[in-house]
């Protein structure tokens, strides 16, 4: 590419000779104003501001769509180019609405900011302004056509850049206006990525309030799933991928968050979906199954061998205590920044919970194992059957310690009469009897004391073990767990007793039944934490069961004999805090996961893992950088006109009959097919695109312009 | 990259009829030129007609609105598309359509390339004429009875009559209509006429074209109604010659040449018209537009004070009232309240009326 000298100003500039005027200016940082001009646009001449002078031709110049030229003398302070760029404003002004304070892009108007700049002329031109209400139909975007100045940017952002061209000129009422080319914006095949929003000089097209979250970094914000995703995964990306038909790469964006994705693909708790702004046109992406898709379809694995690689050693040892998904996330990182890591598992099998704390039909091992496999493949060292009774003393055996035993003793309501009777089991013990092959004496009917997801779990574990299930809970239709759960456990048969309260277990050595009464309405005392109920008079009776199991949440277990300080609950403390943290009493040793954030869910532990790695490796001398790319990221900009786009309806899964998945403990489905893989990711928004464009910038941003101010 | 060369009849103006003179006498020699260019590049060819006009014999044939920027690629491209034409003017510039590249050539240049030069199509008072290379406009339209004559329609020039020798028949001949303007019109009511046009026809892409063509407008609508102020013919022209420089492309670069044309043609008619609210041809302030108060039947009762819903009359108890033209609605009201029939609408001439605050009798 050659390259041209040019003076801009008195400035000896040199540009390529492929740029425009106003480009090269502006790399320079001298200032021109403009407005149709945007750098991700075709330039387009129309806003009269960029005029400058050249030096040997008559009248100005248009610099946005003029190429440097070897020789060329260019002043953009000419009087004449100055007289139009203030004519121009003048007539602008005329239509736009004269008060600039009521207005929600006030302070960040490029308008504002030229016409500041440009200067008023005060000449006595009619006041034009523009006939247009808000337009607030639209769920995301609202649209202020009267604030708008016709720049096109949006027209052009959404013809030229994505190929949809859902907004276009229309002559209305004989004068010009951006105007959306149908009934509505859905009518329109709009893509809904927001490029027009993000093009607006103005206040005219914008994001609704509360669209998107104020409180977090613009790359998190403007692409909700990945900023309420605890680990912010990449998720368009990897929509992106799957679309394509690649699911290696998919694997490869989600493995740059997370260790688990099959393992999330099945169980994840999806807030991504609370997120997607396709929820307030139909309903969100099903992220999480296509996630599991993904991992599903992940054949050649290709991301692997940069996946393994890991860092020089750095001559430390770390101590993971703990094998499930947080230790192990942990490990997997802080063994890839070159420490020797060891996972000291309790149980004969890591994994946590995914493989002895939730049903195998939601969750299978093999799943799990083959994902601790690519850890354990890394270099991290895993030894099973290895209770650790003492952090503190394992730390001098290493350089750093992390506790990452998560809440595995499942809480039993020791008050409740019959407590102790042999058949009374926790959630866990039942979960994890059935998990690790061991033998549990349920009888023949089972009562399950809970309502959250749990108690649900435990539920469709014992129908599949062949026996009679009632869950009793005092909240009505068990609104503390997901529907989802809920309907799948009752097709399945379990019997649901809501509203209810426990009197006591009955039995003589031996469950017999659980005595209830039912209730109209109940709440938790704040301060004592203690249950105040609504009783219906005269409505006690028995449910006879065989066993029963309390699903009432999880502790830690942990006692004082462990060598870190604990607050009254059992979780570790950091005495600086006073709190539970990644920090604990003993300088070295670390905590994370549930057994500082109480039972939590899977994307929780695993994102605890990567923040507390980060931590260890920057304790361990490390720079504490955890992020790594293994894909390169490709989006095509051009997403085109699918027709009626915002209606595709989002895909389910195809699910085995209840009659027929009570029967084992195979998955309930067998996830998406290709065909619904492909529809769903079609359906994403690609909020991310809106990331590519360049943001607007204002004369103040430009180092000459900045130097000397504007003119007024 | 595959070629298309568009054979576009759009470029005409409402003054200017020659592309459908062209496809009705010459569409054998319009699609012989446009071939013969088509074939230097390999284009395929296209027509791009206005809507309504038929053309025998040719093939390929898409329809458009009629646009200053019809010669303009990207506009042509623009239409093809479904959208509004407008320009792209830029260094190195390629219009594409369907994949391919896209160049015009107007049925005027396809004809003289299949014929040769020696004959100029004008539109003249709205008939086209075959005139031949060299020929005076003035020997083309009798201008005896003219008050002036516009050449070139839209884009072009506001003349006096013993001006029209200087405007001579060529190939580089810009303009391609002459209408005359009789000598009984008013130059402003005509302007008016002539600028709501050249709003229509504005694209819209260019800003000082766009939101010029409304002012121009509107401003020459208000010195028909009273509301214009002295200061707006200055306004005009300043605004004007700034257009001209800072426009986009061709079409703003000369519409405010006419305006600017008929300013210093006539600066005594919008005189009238702006200070004394008089029309010298009578044709303004005659459709009932301007009400005024009769100084000398006035009782300066206030009735049609308290009528008025604008606050458009002045005056007090005693005093000769006055209406503000600026901000009367034209509503009647007052005219109705009025036990002395004082107020009335006026008919061609302003009579005289009071400029300040003047008792009953003093007048």
């Amino acid at each position: 590419m050659a390259e041209v000298k040019l003076t801009i100003d008195g400035y000896p500039i040199t540009a390529d000779e492929n740029k425009t005027v106003l480009e090269a200016a502006l790399d320079n940082g001298i200032y021109i104003p403009h407005l149709c001009y945007h750098e991700d646009l075709h330039p387009n001449g129309g806003c009269r501001l960029c005029v400058v002078k050249q030096e040997g031709v008559d009248g100005v110049i248009t610099s946005c769509s003029t190429k440097v030229k070897e020789g060329m003398v260019i002043n953009t302070k000419d009087e004449l180019a100055e007289k139009i760029r203030k004519l121009s404003c003048d007539f602008m002004f005329k239509t736009h609405p004269s008060e600039c304070t009521g207005c929600p892009k006030y302070g960040k108007c490029q308008l504002a900011s030229i016409s500041q700049y440009v200067g008023d002329t005060g000449r006595n031109l009619r006041e034009m302004k523009i006939r247009a209400s808000l337009d607030e139909s639209n769920p995301l975007m609202l649209h202020e056509m009267y604030r708008c100045i016709l720049c096109g940017r949006c027209v052009r952002a959404c013809g030229e850049l994505r190929g949809v061209s859902a907004l276009k000129f229309a002559k209305v009422d004989g004068r010009m206006r951006v105007v959306i080319d149908g009934d509505s914006l859905a009518k329109a095949d709009c893509r809904f990525c927001g490029a027009c929003v993000e093009v607006c000089p103005t206040g005219s097209i914008r994001d609704k309030v509360g669209v998107f979250r104020d409180d977090l970094p613009r790359d998190l914000s403007l692409v909700p799933c990945r900023g309420e995703c605890p680990a912010h995964i990449d998720i368009p990306a990897y929509l992106r991928a799957v679309n394509e038909g690649d699911c290696d790469k998919a694997i490869a964006i989600i493995r740059e968050k997370v260790p688990f994705p099959h393992a999330l693909g099945l169980v994840c708790n999806n807030r991504c979906e609370d997120g997607c702004k396709h929820k307030d046109l139909n309903s969100p992406i099903s992220i999480r199954n296509i996630k599991r898709f993904a991992a599903e379809h992940d054949e050649t694995q290709s991301w692997k061998e940069q996946y393994l690689k890991v860092a020089d050693r750095s001559g430390k040892k770390v101590a993971v205590i703990g094998g499930g998904a947080c230790g192990l996330t942990a490990a997997y990182y802080l063994n890839k920044k070159g420490h020797d890591v060891t996972v000291f598992e309790s149980k004969n099998i890591p994994g946590g919970h995914m493989t002895s704390g939730m049903p195998e039909y939601r969750i299978p091992t093999k799943a799990v194992l083959d994902e601790i496999k690519v850890i354990e493949d890394s270099g991290v060292k895993i030894i099973c059957d290895h209770p650790v009774s003492n952090a503190a003393e394992l730390k001098k055996e290493y350089d750093a310690v992390l506790v990452a035993i998560g809440t595995s003793v499942g809480k039993k309501l020791t008050y409740l009469p019959g407590a102790d009777l042999p058949q009374v089991y926790s959630a866990l013990e039942i979960l994890q009897a059935q998990r690790l092959g061991k033998e549990i004496d349920l009888g023949d009917t089972v009562n399950i004391i809970g309502g959250g997801n749990v108690a649900f779990d435990v539920a469709g574990t014992a129908i599949r073990m062949g026996k009679t299930v009632n869950v009793v809970c005092l909240e009505k239709d068990a609104s503390q767990a997901s529907p989802e759960e809920r309907d799948a456990a009752l097709a399945e048969g379990t019997n649901l007793f809501d509203s209810h309260s426990n009197e006591a277990i009955l039995g003589d050595g031996k469950v017999t039944g659980l005595q209830v009464h039912k209730i109209s309405s109940f709440h938790f005392d704040p301060d004592t934490r203690a249950l105040v109920e609504e009783a219906i008079p005269d409505s006690t009776y028995v449910i006879p069961c065989d066993s029963i199991v309390f699903a009432a949440g999880q502790v830690t277990g942990l006692t004082e004999d462990f060598g870190i300080e604990l607050n009254k609950f059992g979780y570790p403390i950091d005495p600086a805090t006073g709190n539970s943290g990644y920090k604990t009493s003993v300088d070295g040793v670390f905590s994370a996961g549930d057994v500082i954030t109480g039972t939590r869910f899977l994307i929780d532990a695993i994102a605890g893992g990567r923040d507390v790695a980060s931590l260890m490796d920057q304790y361990l001398g490390g720079d504490g950088k955890i992020d790594e790319t293994l894909a390169e990221r490709s989006a095509d900009p051009y997403i085109g006109r699918i027709d009626g786009f915002a209606e595709i309806e989002r895909n389910e899964m195809a699910e085995r009959a209840a009659e027929e998945r009570k029967c084992d403990f195979a998955p309930v489905s067998e996830g998406f097919t290709c065909d619904q893989a492909n529809c769903e990711t079609g359906r994403c928004l690609q909020c991310d695109l809106r990331l590519q464009l360049a943001p607007q910038r204002f004369w103040n941003d430009y180092a000459i312009a900045g130097e000397e101010g504007g003119e007024q | 990259m595959e070629k298309l060369l568009v054979v576009s009849a759009l470029k005409d103006d409402c003054y200017i009829k020659n592309a459908e003179h062209f496809l009705a006498k010459h569409a054998e020699d319009v699609k012989a030129g446009a071939e013969k260019f088509a074939q230097m590049s390999g284009a395929k060819i296209l027509y791009l007609l206005p809507e309504g006009v038929t053309a025998e014999g040719l093939e390929n044939v898409r329809y458009g609105m009629k646009t200053p920027t019809g010669d303009n690629p990207y506009s042509c491209a623009q239409q093809l598309k479904g959208n509004l034409p407008r320009p792209m003017i830029q260094d190195d510039y390629v219009a594409e359509y369907d994949g391919m590249e896209v160049n015009v050539i107007t049925v005027e240049g396809a004809f003289w390339l299949a014929k040769g030069t020696e004959i100029k199509h004008i539109t003249v008072n709205g008939e086209v004429k075959e005139i031949a290379m060299g020929t005076k406009i003035s020997d083309v339209v009798d201008a005896s009875d003219a008050k002036a004559v516009l050449i070139g329609g839209l884009k072009g020039r506001l003349v006096a009559p013993d001006q029209l020798d200087d405007f001579v028949v060529s190939t580089d001949f810009l303009y391609d209509s002459v209408d005359v303007i009789p000598k009984t019109a008013c130059i402003v009511e005509t302007l008016i006429r002539h600028l709501n046009n050249v709003w229509n026809y504005s694209c819209g892409k260019c800003v000082v074209c766009r939101e010029g063509t409304l002012q121009f407008k509107t401003i020459c609508e208000e010195m028909t109604a009273g509301k214009a102020k002295p200061a707006d013919v200055d306004l005009l022209k300043d605004v004007g010659q700034l257009i001209r420089e800072g426009s986009y492309c061709p079409y703003g670069q000369n519409w405010p040449q006419a305006v600017l044309d008929a300013l210093d043609l006539f600066a005594d008619e919008f005189d009238s018209h702006i200070k004394r609210k008089q029309c010298p041809a009578g044709v303004c302030y005659q459709a009932g537009d301007t009400y005024v108060i009769l100084p000398d039947k006035c009782t300066g009762c206030t009735d049609c004070i308290d009528e008025c819903d604008e606050l458009a009359i002045e005056g007090k108890k005693g005093f000769i009232h006055m209406i503000d033209q600026a901000l009367c609605e034209h509503c009647g009201k007052c005219v109705d309240i009025c036990d002395e029939e004082a107020i009335i609408k006026v008919d061609g001439k302003m009579p005289k009326l009071p400029k300040k605050l003047t008792r009953v009798g003093k007048f």
